[in-house]
């Protein structure tokens, strides 16, 4: 027998405690790891919206709640233009609609049919619509094929129906499920005249990016140069408090797992004080003691975060599927979220069992097993 | 006689912060293969010499020598002592619960660096000559009382200490058990030469002994030898 099989034997023992307190840590678990992948795929989808075409950065109104709330002005765009190392800007306007229950935030993306190739947009079938049409749209084909939508179809969007010319793919997911259709046509339905969203922004070769990123900002201090995934809350405050609201759920759950952890392991601990002084008369040493029951929470937590995986997978999948995360929540599991489980489930251990494991070290043998 | 394996000098222990005087200067010593009982009063100072022959708790002045060596003071050597130098058993057999009578005995060794299948092969050893070999598997609540003190026996052996202390071991036994486990205890001594000092409050125990030391409040009183025949 080694110390192995003594936790496995003790947990075994109390199979219904070790269980709750399995779920617990799960719980937590299953609640960190799905708010992390939330939140990363909400960013990674909002960050693969300003990576969309070629562009080495976009250009976005500084310090609003939403990026679809920002506001760039045509005599910007030309300014951007206008500058020596810019080899090309094309400007877009992004809107949402809602096209049905299934599809409550349905997007639009308003894009000069001259710089769809620029915006890295290819027609995969049909043509491109024309410059100055009002009933045209292009469909991503992910939104074409969910929709069952194809090249000579028609689709209506909130009371308006066009035609659909052809069929786009982006490279990108978000792209993918969208529509497009000329600038000028989404301005005037959106009743923004002149206005855009972002700026994609095209450097000519061997300039200094951000030489270049310091002079629009410089120029133009209402906006907001966007590089990197980092420089996203500086054009989307949204996203700021969806990863402030990921950081506290994430902390409320290790708080909560901890304490289940630590209730379990202290009323453990008081039940078994007597073998503990037992342990110790026979020649245990502390540490033993503290590895003992180190040992039996880590081992709870580790299950019990294998489960919150499980869960989280299921919770995961369950959530793309809800209709207002469509096109938006695009989960992807990666090795991080294993070692974030794996990481919780270490800090919980710690949190939880160090404490009353100290405290089972640290009585003496006969003041122990004198305990009732 | 042989060489003396435990001695003790001019032994004091106080508890409450001097109000209570368990030991008021107890000298004694054991020969090595020696079975010696302790016996005497409730209060008298008999558990409490055990507890600090087994080093679990210091004495207040006096000094205690065990195989030739005093007590040790570091916490590493203070478990190694325990582990490796004395066996201990107790009047309740203070069992794990959760475990089977062979892991119950193989819990000594862990950590020891004895291998899984020689711990097991020791412990099943123990557990055949303590008369267990049939239960094994058995947890503490499935076995008698006797049974348990045989189990207890049996893990206090484990580490093949050269010293058993056994507090009251026949206690809370009836007279059959208690028999049994007296005569495994003689045997002890005689197939192993293993010296061997029991508290004990039941004369019939004490006759079972080389030699009976008597406690009386916290000093020897009387002292009798019974060589067995």
């Amino acid at each position: 027998m080694n110390l192995i099989d003594l936790i496995r034997q003790n947990l075994l023992a109390r199979k219904a405690r070790s269980i709750l307190t399995g779920l617990a840590v799960a719980i937590g678990v299953l609640t960190i790891v799905t708010l992390g992948v939330l939140t990363s795929s909400l960013r990674g989808t909002a960050l693969s919206v300003l990576r969309t075409g070629r562009a080495d950065f976009s250009v976005a109104q500084e310090g609003v709640s939403d990026l679809l709330y920002s506001a760039v002005d045509t005599s910007d765009l030309d300014h951007v233009r206008t500058l020596p190392d810019v080899e090309s800007a094309i400007g877009v306007l992004v809107a949402v609609s809602k096209l049905d229950a299934n599809h409550p935030l349905f997007l639009k993306i308003g894009v000069p049919p001259e710089s769809l190739a620029e915006f890295g947009v290819k027609v995969v079938d049909g043509r491109a619509y024309s410059s100055k049409a009002t009933n045209e749209i292009m469909l991503g084909y992910r939104a074409a094929a969910d929709l069952g939508v194809h090249v000579g179809g028609s689709i209506t969007i909130e009371d308006h129906t066009y035609k659909v010319t052809g069929i786009f793919s982006t490279g990108q997911v978000f792209g993918d499920t969208a529509s497009m259709l000329p600038l000028t046509t989404l301005q005037a339905e959106e009743r923004k005249p002149g206005s855009m969203t972002l700026l994609f922004v095209r450097i000519k070769p061997g300039a200094n990016i951000d030489k270049v990123r310091k002079q629009i900002e410089s120029d133009l201090p209402q906006l907001a140069t966007v590089r990197t995934q980092s420089d996203f809350g500086r054009v989307d405050r949204n996203l700021i408090l969806i990863t402030a609201a990921n950081l506290g759920g994430s902390v409320l759950a290790l708080i909560i797992g901890a304490v289940g952890v630590m209730n379990t392991t202290l009323l453990s601990f008081f039940e078994r004080t007597r073998e503990f002084g037992v342990l110790r008369a026979i020649g245990w040493s502390r540490m033993r003691i503290v590895a003992l029951v180190i040992g039996e929470a880590a081992m709870v937590c580790l299950l019990g975060a294998m489960a919150g995986v499980v869960l989280a997978f299921g919770a995961v999948r369950l959530l793309a599927r809800l209709p207002d995360l469509l096109g938006i929540f695009n989960p992807t599991f990666s090795a991080g979220v294993f070692w974030r489980a794996l990481g919780f489930a270490a800090l919980m251990t710690l949190l939880g069992a160090v404490y009353p494991a100290a405290r089972a070290a640290r009585r003496e043998p006969l003041e122990a097993m004198r305990h009732e | 006689m042989s060489e003396p394996d435990i001695v003790v000098k001019v032994l004091v222990k106080d508890f409450d912060h001097g109000r209570i005087h368990a030991l008021t200067g107890l000298d004694m010593e054991v020969a090595q293969g020696e079975f010696v009982a302790v016996t005497g009063p409730s209060g008298c100072g008999k558990s409490t010499l055990i507890h600090l022959l087994a080093a679990l708790d210091e004495p207040t002045h006096g000094t205690i020598a065990v195989h030739g060596q005093p007590l040790p003071s570091q916490p590493r050597q203070l478990d190694h002592y325990r582990r490796h130098a004395v066996g201990l058993v107790f009047q309740l057999h203070n069992l794990l619960p959760n475990l089977s009578a062979l892991q119950n005995v193989e819990i000594a060794m862990i950590g020891t660096g004895v291998a899984r299948r020689a711990q097991r092969k020791r412990a099943q050893q123990l557990l055949d000559e303590v008369g267990l070999s049939g239960r094994t598997t058995s947890r503490p609540a499935e076995l008698s009382g006797g049974e348990r003190q045989r189990v207890a026996i049996a893990r206090a052996l484990a580490n093949n200490p050269p010293l058993l202390l056994a507090d009251e071991p026949t206690g809370s036994l009836d007279s059959e058990a208690s028999t049994g486990v007296l005569a495994f205890l003689q045997s002890l001594r005689i197939e192993h030469n293993m010296t061997i000092l029991m508290v004990t409050h039941d004369p019939r125990a004490a006759a079972a002994a080389d030699r009976t030391i008597r406690l009386r409040d916290g000093r020897i009183d009387t002292e009798a030898v019974e060589v067995l025949t």
